[in-house]
């Protein structure tokens, strides 16, 4: 009954305890809530949490430093800072005028350039990186960047390595250069890490050793808040400097080979026949080393992007290697070889001699030719050393006569001709052409253009018609008569180097092939190229005087319609040979007078008048 | 003499709960406002603190005072309440797209706040003087009660106090003993009229705010930003939280109202799913002790402001956590006792210290031998 009365004074206990089940349901339904979450859902949402406001962003290596044989560095790396603007943050910008503006005037660039920069067109490429904006501003500049960067989050400073090339456009096309990485290398190398902000090696020893220079990137990991805002740093991994390369390449022979060349080239400027373009490589023939390797014109490495419209408007190419690249008909430097492939045929010997006579000579049919080939003639009678010494033609038409051209083009690749030397640098070397039977019936339509014609020999046999050769492959050729017979593949890197120093990787000579003459017959054309720089020789007259006895042999090959090039090749000392060099200047006339003195210049400086090791201060005694 | 009475009489259960809730309020106002900060304590914590103490005070002024006082005065109380709610809806200062607030001498005043303990008292007052069965002119009166600021405060708009009045009412006409096919019928016929209030009622941030609830990846950037944030902080608290102090969330402001309306998420952030249990358990044990009052109380106005208070605070705990985890939509009531917020604290503290002042009543009976 005390119940009841209760219930009639307060109120129902019943709907009471009826409450208290409702509230209790409620409860675990919040509980169970809480319970999906936090359990079954909380590895997720924690991922999220963290993924949202975390930034990984890459720290990236610097690359390897690239020395000289005798470790003299040539390109480095040093500090510079870039702008970029976290992803995140990146769409907010586009889409509103008025940080579009706010981020132009922090930068100072034009507000196009910053929409262009964040374009969603590179998005794929970016991925979770942030877009870089600006690279390489001045430390001054960075800070007042960095000052400013509260009024817009999201934008970010960083101090990354950049690419120092210590004396600009220096062995430009050894070094070569870095650029941004480009779509489809980012596709190719992927596994690789890279990134797509990321410098990669374009040209030159930068691209062919890409994957020893590169390192290992670092990355560090920021929290930033709602407003994209970095609040501290959270993680840190360190990048590791790539590999140190050490090249072949002698610092003070290349100095000298660049400023000779210049000179001449200062020289030339004004003059009917400016030079547009020469090539000159001096390999060491015992083991083809590159010792310099220099093609003018050449571009600054350090502001290759910024130059870059001037560079590519550029009639001369200054990109084009014209060591590895360049092809053309070497002409009377050619003569060598076939001397070389007459005598493995046993076809002459020291005491074969020949008679250049007045025109006409006739022996009816193609020996119309003759005389008219005969740029120094007539010589009378001359054998093999006078054959070369002067550049007889009959000598070697006799001779290519003999051979016919399925030998001679057979010799010509046994000794390197026609095919890559194997050189490790990058773009690519070209093969060059010496043409045969085979050559012609593939590139020729007609019928009567498809057949070989005899006269085509002769001008195989003075390096002219289709021949072509590449300066390096001429080198390489004379630097294996030079020491004996051995064809190396020329090469630029003698060691690779990690960090600590120990050797990664170490390049011994390769010998691709055998000039397979007997010693006695090899010292027949070494006794001729030794009497071209003698007087009376070709270029008796550019090695007058000069002390170290020099071989080599002139070429001056004709071009339709404009001048000749000129062709230097040869070693030295004759009696030791240390060097073997080659220099090709383009449309520059006689081999004698043009490519001879270059080679003369640039030895007489680096061997009698600068002694001293250190050659960054080269005085200017040419001319 | 009067005073040692009370004190032996007080209700420490309830007291006890409310002070631990309290703790773990300026626990997680502190971390939300200034566990990241650099200078020291930041302003709305030391506000808190000092509107804590003031609170304190207020809860034993009204403990000690008896509820039937207010009983006394329940109409007077009423009709200043919606006198209130008439001058914000005219004069109030507006905060994110509603009018809620009244400025007085540096202090904002929420009369919906104020309003919520009036009509509790009202509909106490009110079914205090009548016994079921009711009448259908009894019935049309108490809904009535209800009704008319109930309508103020959603015009305002302010919907969580809204639903706050239709639950204290519903479960105080339960309590008072309306008959069960009519409350039924009632929830039926506002489900059916809830679509034309949807369509034409309601405002725009509101409808998204249900869809928002309905669809978790609606807007996600926009209008569902906040629950989305909230769920984050929630979830990745999972078992044990990151530790205290340590929400990314709210530090890293991903979390938006960290310190008010999403302040449950702090803390699931902070203290896992272990600590919102235990902050939970708090909770119901608090109206657990409530209703155990409403069903002691000496008399009928006494039992059914009890109920009506823990009702109140109920409603207020689903409503906030519920948003919260997305349960429901998010209204933007406060966590009682937790959230930080002068008006709702004061509030509260009135609300248990008449709680408090009913329940030591309940024992006097004692003294006379009627043992419930």
């Amino acid at each position: 009954m005390r119940d009841f009365e209760l219930r009639d004074v307060t109120v129902d206990s019943q709907r009471g305890r009826i409450l208290i089940g409702i509230f209790a349901a409620i409860f675990l339904l919040l509980l169970l809530r809480l319970w999906h979450l936090q359990i079954i859902q909380g590895e997720e949402f924690s991922e999220v949490a963290i993924n949202q406001r975390t930034r990984v962003i890459s720290l990236f290596a610097p690359r390897g430093i690239i020395y000289d044989r005798d470790n003299v560095p040539l390109v480095t790396n040093r500090m510079a800072f870039t702008v970029s603007v976290l992803p995140d943050v990146a769409g907010q910008v586009r889409n509103s005028p008025e940080k579009i503006a706010l981020l132009a005037e922090i930068l100072d660039v034009a507000e196009g350039y910053v929409l262009n920069m964040l374009s969603p067109l590179r998005r794929d490429r970016l991925g979770y990186e942030p877009y870089r904006i600006v690279d390489d501003v001045g430390a001054e500049k960075a800070m007042y960047i960095y000052e400013q960067s509260w009024r817009l989050p999201g934008v970010i400073v960083e101090k990354v390595p950049v690419r120092h090339y210590v004396y600009d456009s220096f062995a430009a096309h050894v070094l070569g250069h870095v650029g941004m990485i480009s779509a489809s290398e980012l596709r190719d190398w992927s596994e690789y890490g890279y990134g797509s902000n990321h410098r990669v090696g374009k040209y030159g020893i930068e691209r062919f050793y890409e994957f020893d220079l590169k390192g290992i990137d670092g990355a560090y990991e920021i929290e930033i808040d709602a407003r994209q805002m970095p609040v501290r740093e959270v993680g840190r991994q360190e990048p590791i400097r790539g590999n140190d390369i050490i090249l072949t390449l002698d610092y003070r022979l290349q100095a000298i080979t660049e400023d000779v060349v210049e000179n001449k080239a200062f020289e030339m400027e004004n003059t009917e026949t400016p030079i547009n373009g020469v090539a000159v490589v001096i390999l060491r023939p015992e083991s083809g080393e590159v010792l310099s390797l220099f093609s003018y014109p050449d571009f600054n490495a350090n502001t290759y992007n910024l130059d870059f419209p001037q560079i590519e408007k550029d009639t001369r190419s200054p990109l084009l290697n014209r060591v590895t690249r360049g092809t053309y008909p070497p002409g009377s430097a050619f003569k060598p070889i076939i001397m070389a492939s007459s005598l493995r045929e046993g076809i002459v010997d020291r005491s074969t001699t020949w008679f250049d006579a007045p025109y006409p000579y006739g022996r009816g049919g193609w020996e119309m030719e003759y005389g008219k080939r005969c740029i120094y003639g007539p010589h009378g009678t001359v054998d093999l050393l006078t054959g070369l010494k002067v550049s007889c033609n009959i000598p070697f038409y006799e001779m290519s006569k003999e051979l016919g051209i399925d030998k001679l083009s057979e010799y010509a690749k046994s000794f390197g001709f026609s095919k890559k030397t194997g050189i490790d640098l990058y773009p690519d070397e070209v093969s060059g052409l010496i043409p045969d039977r085979q050559w012609k019936r593939s590139n020729y339509a007609k019928a009567e253009d498809k057949i070989w014609y005899p006269i085509e020999t002769l001008d195989v046999a003075i390096g002219q018609g289709a021949t072509k050769v590449t300066p390096l492959q001429m080198a390489q050729f004379y630097a294996a008569i030079a020491n004996g017979g051995s064809v190396y593949q020329p090469y630029m890197v003698k060691t690779i180097l990690d960090t600590s120093g120990e050797v990664v990787r170490e390049f011994e000579p390769v010998v691709t092939s055998s000039l397979g003459l007997k010693s006695l017959d090899l010292q027949i054309i070494k006794d001729g190229m030794e009497l071209v720089t003698k007087t009376g020789g070709t270029a008796g007259r550019a090695f007058a005087d000069f002390p170290i006895k020099v071989a080599g042999k002139t070429g001056s090959a004709e071009v339709p319609g404009r001048e000749s090039h000129a062709w230097f090749v040869g070693y030295l000392p004759a009696e030791d040979p240390k060097y073997a060099i080659c220099v090709l200047v383009e449309n520059g006339g006689s081999g004698g007078a043009m490519a001879a003195p270059i080679a003369r210049g640039i030895f007489e400086r680096y061997l009698l008048f600068e002694e001293q090791t250190d050659g960054t201060e080269i005085e200017n005694n040419e001319n | 003499m009067l005073t040692d009475r009370y004190i032996h009489n007080m209700n420490w259960k309830v007291l006890l709960a409310t002070v631990l809730l309290i703790a773990v309020g300026l626990l997680f106002v502190y971390s939300a406002t200034c566990a990241s900060a650099i200078d020291g304590l930041g302003s709305e914590f030391k506000r808190q603190l000092v509107f804590v103490a003031v609170g304190l005070v207020v809860l034993v002024v009204v403990a000690l005072m008896d509820y039937r006082d207010v009983g006394r005065f329940a109409w007077l109380i009423y009709a200043l309440a919606i006198g209130l709610l008439l001058v914000v809806s005219i004069f109030g200062g507006e905060a994110k797209g509603a009018q809620r607030w009244i400025y007085i001498g540096g202090f904002s005043v929420q009369p919906s706040e104020i309003a919520k303990l009036a009509v509790i008292i009202a509909l106490a007052k009110f079914f205090s003087e009548r016994k079921p069965p009711f009448n259908w002119k009894e019935i049309v009166q108490a809904i009535l009660i209800v009704a008319i600021p109930t309508v103020l405060v959603m015009k305002q708009p302010d919907i969580g106090t809204g639903i706050v009045f239709v639950i204290v009412s519903y479960g105080l006409f339960f309590l008072a003993g309306f008959k069960i096919k009519h409350l039924v019928l009632s929830v039926v016929l506002a489900a059916a009229s809830s679509p034309p209030v949807y369509l034409f009622l309601l405002k725009d941030y509101q409808k998204n705010r249900i869809k928002v609830f309905l669809d978790p990846n609606f807007d996600v950037y926009g209008a569902g930003y906040n629950v989305r944030q909230s769920k984050i902080a929630v979830g990745s608290g999972r078992l044990w939280g990151k530790g205290l102090f340590n929400s990314t969330q709210s530090q890293l402001n991903w979390l938006p109202e960290h310190h008010t309306d999403y302040i449950f998420a702090v803390i699931a952030e902070e203290i896992g799913f272990i600590g919102c249990m235990g902050v939970l358990a708090l909770y119901f044990f608090l109206i657990y002790q409530g209703i155990k009052i409403t069903l002691n109380a000496v008399d009928r106005f006494g039992a059914l402001l009890a109920g009506g208070i823990t009702l109140f605070i109920f409603s207020h705990v689903i409503i906030n956590i519920g948003g919260a985890i997305g349960l429901m939509p998010s209204t933007g009531l406060p966590l009682p006792f937790v959230s930080y917020g002068v008006n709702n604290l004061l509030v509260n503290m009135v609300a248990i210290g008449l709680l408090l002042s009913i329940s030591m009543r309940q024992k006097k009976i004692n003294f006379y031998g009627i043992k419930d």
